[in-house]
């Protein structure tokens, strides 16, 4: 399981040059910044920083990337927990918890707990790569479309059954992200939905949607404060108070446990990784509650639970770039493009190739994870001074900020469209009480679910009976229908949902 | 409206909204058949659309509701306050902000952006207005245009 030759050689290789650690805080630094400013993400951080590694060696260049990611991973989190507003997808979860305790006050607990649960989460993550990354990716390769597109479809119904307090409405508004993320062209050409934009053809910009979606849910509930957290004494940042969120991160360790395997196995998925690996780990967390009803209202739980499945997604991730080639997300699509920019192709071949480079990049996670903890906290009592502005500061800066960042992502006007749209759309969701998570959800998975269910209709020649044959698209599929009946079956019986589904349909 | 000795009483925005999104639903439907009818087009929009549709009667239906008289004196939810108006104002300036980006520049239109929402949302002090508004804007069209390599439009850099 370990090649202990190749071991020792890697750490020969991590300790025997000052150049791989001289990269690591400064990529934390960047992850940190471009995580917690909405708008920006990790992706872009990486993109931008892309060229420097021309001017490393190979595994300097890797590390200095995978400490822009691990920043990234955790620094989505402090807006996510401050404002409600997820610097990224992966951290949707991350607000349904994290932000209810910082309008309680308990910020600096909320990004203590978040911050611990990633360190250790990440760590565990890399510790899981080291002793299975063969196993990891032999299980992946035994994922076909079939199991992706139910996958992808669990993901989406979990969403909808897990925000808000009506499933219908849960339901429709991931069911309208799923509608609104296939417009553009289709796997076989065709154009859908553009309205003759030609900045549509290639479908709606995610990024900018998902910034409008969120913005607007939080920003024009804001707009009737004057502080996000109106008692002037709950506004302080303290060191103390996030250095006991962090320590309360271990009162919950079968829930930080948990998190990290969720979040390592599905990281591993390529397509899904943090954007379903938080809201599974949370689904769990809630779903083995003795008081569930407690969730989303503030309970540190959701926080340990989503945090530590974002962060341990990435040594998931890691293990299917590492062992098969193949990106998970944007960022590991980035390194796979440092990959080949220092002429190493990724690959099956490349763990084989080059086993004391592989040794070397799981090790340097591992210290990364320890780093974070130092230079998140600094990181922290800067950024939770968000806090501390007023509301008529604070919105109309947060707004700004996302239209520039909006433009840097599409480089034209699209993006700031976009986020208006969506900030008009997510008003009103918000407003009548639809969950904005489920669309931004539908749409990121859109082309996941088409272009898998395309493939499995293409496999199966349209037979449903093909899916008989695969036990692991069985069981997927079993848990799928049990997450879409669950409310009924609650309501049947008295449990939580039914009443939501009541309130939905007027019965 | 009363039917008997039941009140009926209906969430009108609420249903404009349900309505606005079964008409997207029908629209989209209609316009990907437009381009195809092929089954691998259709292969998710199709039952999607569908589904939408149902879950928007449901909701639909669920926006009506009837009640005695006495057993509810008002409808649920909050009284308008004056601080409602705030996210209408803030909207409108938002759609000018984006709309008028391209022509007057990220550094101009992000200032009068940001001092408008800021006085619409009750800071009255002018000197922090025309400041914070001036730095904040001048500050990221900098960063954005010359650290970040951001092409956005200016009209004073």
């Amino acid at each position: 399981m370990i090649d202990f030759a190749a071991m020792t050689e890697g750490l020969r290789l991590l300790f025997g040059s000052w150049s791989p650690w001289l990269v690591m805080v400064p990529g934390l630094a960047v992850g940190l910044i471009f995580g917690a400013v909405p708008g920006l993400t990790t992706s872009m951080a990486m993109v931008i920083c892309l060229p420097l590694t021309l001017y490393m060696d190979f595994l300097s260049a890797i590390i200095f990337l995978t400490s822009i990611f691990t920043g990234g991973g955790f620094g989505c989190a402090i807006p996510a927990i401050l404002v409600n507003i997820p610097g990224m997808p992966g951290a949707v979860a991350t607000t349904f918890d994290g932000y209810p305790m910082a309008q309680r006050g308990e910020h600096n607990e909320a990004l203590g707990l978040g911050l611990m649960a990633s360190t250790f989460a990440e760590a565990l993550s890399y510790v899981i790569l080291l002793l299975l990354v063969v196993p990891i990716a032999a299980f992946v390769l035994k994922l076909s479309s079939p199991e992706m597109l139910i996958v992808g479809l669990w993901g989406l119904t979990l969403i909808a059954a897990l925000r808000g307090r009506h499933y219908t409405r849960g339901l429709l508004a991931g069911i309208l992200g799923l509608l609104l993320g296939t417009i553009g062209f289709s796997a076989r050409g065709d154009i859908r939905g553009t309205m003759g934009i030609d900045y549509l053809l290639d479908g709606i910009p995610e990024i900018p949607a998902m910034m409008g979606l969120f913005c607007a849910a939080e920003l024009f509930k804001l707009m009737r404060l004057d502080y996000v957290v109106e008692r002037a004494e709950a506004r302080r940042v303290s060191l103390r108070r996030i250095l006991a969120g962090a320590r309360d991160t271990f009162r919950y360790p079968r829930l930080l446990l948990r998190g990290s395997l969720i979040g390592a196995f599905i990281g591993a998925v390529p397509g899904v990784g943090s954007s379903v690996a938080n809201l599974l780990a949370y689904s769990e967390a809630r779903r083995t509650a003795p008081d569930k009803e407690r969730f989303g209202k503030g309970d540190p739980r959701g926080v340990v639970a989503a945090e530590a499945a974002n962060s341990s997604s990435e040594g998931g991730s890691m293990a299917t770039l590492l062992a098969l080639g193949i990106p998970g997300g944007g960022a590991t699509a980035i390194m796979l493009g440092a990959f080949a920019m220092h002429n190493i192709t990724g690959g099956p071949r490349f763990i084989a190739e080059n086993k004391p480079i592989v040794y070397a990049i799981i090790f340097s996670n591992l210290v990364q994870s320890i780093a974070l903890m130092g230079i998140g906290i600094l990181f922290i009592y800067l950024a939770g001074a968000i806090v501390k502005t007023p509301v008529r500061v604070l919105v109309p800066s947060i707004f700004a900020v996302s239209i520039f960042g909006c433009y840097a992502i599409t480089g034209n006007i699209a993006g700031p469209v976009t986020f208006l749209v969506f900030t008009l759309i997510g008003w009103q969701m918000q407003r009548y009480d639809y969950p904005v998570a489920a669309t931004v959800v539908g749409l990121l998975l859109a082309h996941l679910v088409e272009g898998e269910a395309l493939r499995t209709y293409q496999l199966s020649g349209g037979d449903p009976a093909y899916l008989l044959e695969r036990p692991i698209a069985l069981v997927l599929l079993a848990l799928l229908v049990l997450s879409l009946v669950w409310p009924l079956i609650a309501r049947r019986f008295g449990l939580g949902f039914g009443r939501q589904f009541a309130a939905d349909t007027g019965d | 409206m009363k039917v008997g000795s039941y009140r009926v009483r209906v969430e009108g925005g609420h249903l404009a909204f349900v309505g606005a999104i079964a008409a997207f639903c029908v629209w989209y439907w209609l316009d990907a058949r437009a381009a195809s009818t092929n089954v691998q087009n259709l292969l998710l929009i199709q039952p999607a659309a569908f589904l939408a549709l149902a879950l928007c009667v449901a909701i639909a239906a669920g926006t009506v509701k009837a009640d005695r008289p006495d057993a509810s004196a008002e409808p649920p939810g909050a009284a308008p306050s004056a601080r409602d108006g705030r996210g209408l104002v803030v909207a409108g300036l938002l759609v000018l902000y984006v709309a008028v980006l391209l022509y007057i520049g990220f550094e101009v239109a992000t200032f009068a952006f940001l001092a408008g929402s800021m006085y619409a949302l009750g800071e009255r002090r002018p000197v922090f207005l025309v400041v914070f508004s001036g730095a904040f804007a001048g500050a990221m069209s900098y960063a954005f245009k010359f650290m970040l390599s951001v092409p956005v439009p200016t009209l004073l850099f």
